[in-house]
């Protein structure tokens, strides 16, 4: 475990860059993605108070909450995460006294506090955004409510009033990234360029390949299959099979690899 | 010791870039590796470390396997590429996170052959030049005390009076537990320092001898007396010189230079 810490220590000293990089790529796309994704809420929070109506506030109760900030939960750590192909080639790096499995579980280990960091940023910003709205709107939507005489009616529980609480609800896709990350390491030990396009390109064509395969087996049948087992794991034991497969092949490409 | 058994190595299956290299390198020796561009110095050193995995043969320290990698020969065997690219980090910093991977790294004496550079160490990596980066990179790859140390061109972007500093360090700590392997073209910047020569040519070693041994076989001649006998010419502008065996027994000094025109560009092999 010293050895995979130290190793760790490295790689982060020096890639020192990250702890301002993760928060401010973070916050850039994701102001992108509430201009863009986001308009209704965007506006809102630009609107002057003195012109807001009460049908503009009652609208404001059922606005969305971020949920594609999801994307920017699993899919921005993958932009950090491209710091390690290029360790793969660095000869310094490459002689460490430090075994493949050592590596490896760095790698995983690196990825996890990247995905946390880059989670606890989207977090923030989702609870900053829902705190702007609670402090401003909160009791202006409620009295708008009683002004128009929706007594029974309250803000929505997945509207932008509850935005950081629904993003603590994300922690578990989290999962996704350590599906996702063996199939960069993958193509990022087996191609030397433009590996994160082709991790993705790989998992775009195992999808359609999968669910291609998936329709031609059971097209008309799937509904008749009764088998518990089969039913209990077919969801998810062949995504956790490939990514076994994806962890165990590229830990024999990094002992095997040649620089 | 370590033994080099039966090496062979090719990027494209029909051309082989080493082939059938064996040697017993043993500790307390300079080794000098020269070859012609393109030869496989590189892919020699890159094998011996692990960097690259034999295609036949194999390289052993102490009971390991190059081809392994295990973090126990990595910590013996020490590899200094020909370019020194290390990470964004202070000197002082890199030599105290990198090392502790290094069962015998001793930062103290890194700090010594900085200061022996003349580099501040208070200086971050990225704001040194490339002759500067090189010198950093040496210190360290001598104060990780591995058994084995290779280097390739060490000498390469280091200026005038850094060759002279590089040679007083070698001196200082080789001793007869260390090996250094130093793959050059550079001759002039080491030779005074080599106690073997190994010398490439198409892949194979066509001279692997201690240059004492070396120097007590043949003998650089003008004389023309010796013309007859000399198993290599040389014309230079000074006239021919002739490598002929040295029948007085007497130790001679050699030319290496000299030694390695005469193993590489001789159309007939030169029998020891």
């Amino acid at each position: 475990m010293r050895t995979i810490s130290l190793y760790l220590k490295c790689i982060f000293a020096s890639h020192k860059y990250l702890l301002f990089s993760i928060p401010l790529i973070a916050v850039i796309v994701f102001m992108a993605g509430l201009y863009f994704a986001s308009k209704p809420v965007f506006s809102s929070m630009m609107t002057e108070s003195s012109s807001i109506t009460n049908d503009i506030l009652i609208n404001m109760a059922s606005l969305d909450s971020l949920r594609w900030s999801v994307i920017l939960v699993i899919g921005l750590p993958f932009f950090h995460f491209m710091l390690l192909p290029k360790l793969f080639y660095k000869s310094y790096d490459f002689i460490l006294p430090i075994s493949s499995t050592q590596k490896l579980t760095a790698y995983v280990l690196l990825a996890l506090i990247i995905s946390l960091y880059n989670y606890l940023i989207v977090l923030a910003l989702n609870y900053a955004v829902e705190v702007f709205f609670r402090y401003k709107y909160w009791d202006a939507v409620i009295q708008a409510f009683d002004r128009k005489g929706f007594l029974y009616t309250t803000i929505e529980e997945d509207s932008i009033f509850f935005n950081g609480s629904l993003t603590l609800k994300m922690l578990p896709h989290l999962i996704m990234i350590f599906i996702l990350f063996p199939i960069f390491l993958f193509s990022a030990i087996f191609f030397r360029k433009y590996s994160l396009l082709i991790s993705a390109g790989i998992l775009v064509i195992g999808i359609f390949t999968g669910s291609y395969i998936g329709r031609l087996l059971w097209e008309g049948y799937s509904k008749m299959i009764s088998n518990p087992v089969y039913l209990g794991i077919h969801n998810w034991a062949p995504i956790l099979i490939s990514t076994l497969l994806c962890y165990i092949g590229f830990y024999y490409f990094l002992k095997e690899k040649e620089v | 010791m370590l033994s080099i058994k039966s090496l062979s190595y090719y990027y494209k299956a029909n051309k082989n870039i080493l082939w059938n290299i064996n040697s017993e390198l043993k500790p307390g020796n300079i080794y000098g590796l020269l070859g012609l561009n393109g030869e496989g110095k590189t892919t020699f050193l890159k094998l011996i470390v692990g960097m690259l995995l034999p295609k036949d043969g194999t390289v052993e320290f102490k009971g390991h396997y190059s081809s392994e990698r295990t973090a126990e020969y990595l910590n013996d065997v020490y590899f200094l590429p020909d370019y020194s690219k290390l990470p964004d980090l202070g000197i002082e910093e890199f030599g105290k996170l990198y090392g502790a991977f290094y069962s015998k790294y001793d930062h103290q004496q890194f700090l010594d052959c900085i200061k022996e550079f003349n580099i501040p160490t208070e200086n971050k990596l990225k704001a040194l030049s490339l002759g500067q980066h090189r010198k950093v990179h040496l210190s360290f790859a001598l104060a990780c005390n591995c058994s084995v140390l290779l280097m390739d061109e060490p000498t390469n972007g280091l200026d005038i009076p850094s060759k002279a500093i590089f040679r007083k360090l070698l001196s200082k700590y080789i001793n007869d537990d260390r090996i250094f392997l130093i793959a050059t073209h550079q001759i002039r910047d080491i030779d005074v320092l080599l106690d073997h020569l190994l010398i490439m040519k198409h892949g194979s070693l066509v001279l692997d001898e201690n240059i004492y041994q070396l120097s007590s076989q043949f003998k650089i001649s003008k004389s023309p007396v010796d013309a007859e006998h000399a198993v290599y010419v040389q014309d230079d502008l000074a006239g021919p010189f002739y490598l002929v065996k040295n029948t007085s027994e007497e130790e001679t000094r050699l030319d290496i230079e000299f030694l390695f025109n005469a193993f590489t560009n001789n159309p007939k092999p030169i029998e020891l």
